[in-house]
């Protein structure tokens, strides 16, 4: 079963990165890119690593897949995009997701939360100073868009 | 019909496995970063590679199960290049909007 989920996931993560880099049209790829990105974190759920997974669908199957939409939508000077339905891509590896989810995490929450602990206790300067990165990105981004709107 | 080495080779999943798949997506990342012209889709290759890359700390750490540094590099990699892609992509529509103008401090 686990090899059947390895392959599964494989194969959306090639077809999803291949037509990520192909596709010419953004919101195809951006959704081909979200596709990859929670396949990936089927693998991890795999690999058990749950605390990982649930950052990864987080940041790049929500968080930037939603940026890069929006980047060219306020900076296409007017350009009509075609009109597309593309979210049909994030079908299977949702579904894969949930399968991959109710079969991996339910025996392991006190194994996780140890797991998750273990992280903490050993990196909390690290964790502290990588959240500090993410949000001194995150200001700047911010102070960097307002220069540039009022300018 | 499969042989029974190669049949053992494809039912069980071991770190080999995880570098085949994490070499793949990382040619596929490369040719995106070396073929497409547009800023945002080398974006996005830049991001299909950095995240191959976990796939191999994160296979690696399964072999010790006492430390926390596959996981550590993993989870530092994911913030900082989330952190970078939010810088990116601001970067690009600003350079969009204004032109050169942006390259100035």
């Amino acid at each position: 079963m686990e090899a059947l989920l390895f392959y599964l996931c494989t194969s959306i993560i090639l077809v999803a990165a291949i037509f990520t880099i192909s596709s010419a049209n953004i919101e195809r790829s951006s959704t081909a890119f979200a596709s990859m990105m929670l396949a990936l974190a089927g693998i991890y759920l795999l690999l058990n690593e749950e605390l990982l997974a649930s950052i990864q669908i987080l940041l790049y199957a929500a968080i930037l897949p939603a940026s890069f939409l929006a980047t060219p939508a306020s900076t296409s000077n007017g350009k009509a995009h075609p009109k597309t339905s593309s979210s049909k891509l994030l079908l299977i590896p949702i579904l894969t997701l949930l399968l991959l989810a109710a079969i991996k995490t339910q025996p392991k929450q006190v194994a996780v939360s140890y797991r998750s602990e273990m992280v903490y206790e050993d990196a909390v300067a690290e964790i502290q100073i990588m959240l500090l990165v993410l949000l001194a990105a995150i200001l700047g981004t911010l102070r960097l868009k307002d220069h540039h709107d009022s300018s | 019909m499969i042989a029974p080495e190669i049949y053992d080779i494809l039912a069980k999943i071991d770190v080999r496995h995880y570098l085949v798949l994490s070499i793949l997506l990382f040619c596929i990342g490369l040719c995106g970063v070396l073929l497409r012209r547009s800023l945002l889709s080398v974006l996005m290759s830049v991001l299909i590679m950095i995240n191959s890359v976990n796939i191999n700390f994160l296979a690696f750490a399964q072999k010790e199960h006492s430390s926390t540094k596959g996981h550590m590099f993993a989870f530092f990699v994911i913030v900082v290049a989330a952190a970078e892609t939010l810088v990116g992509l601001i970067l690009l529509a600003s350079y969009r909007r204004e032109g050169k103008k942006v390259l100035k401090w």
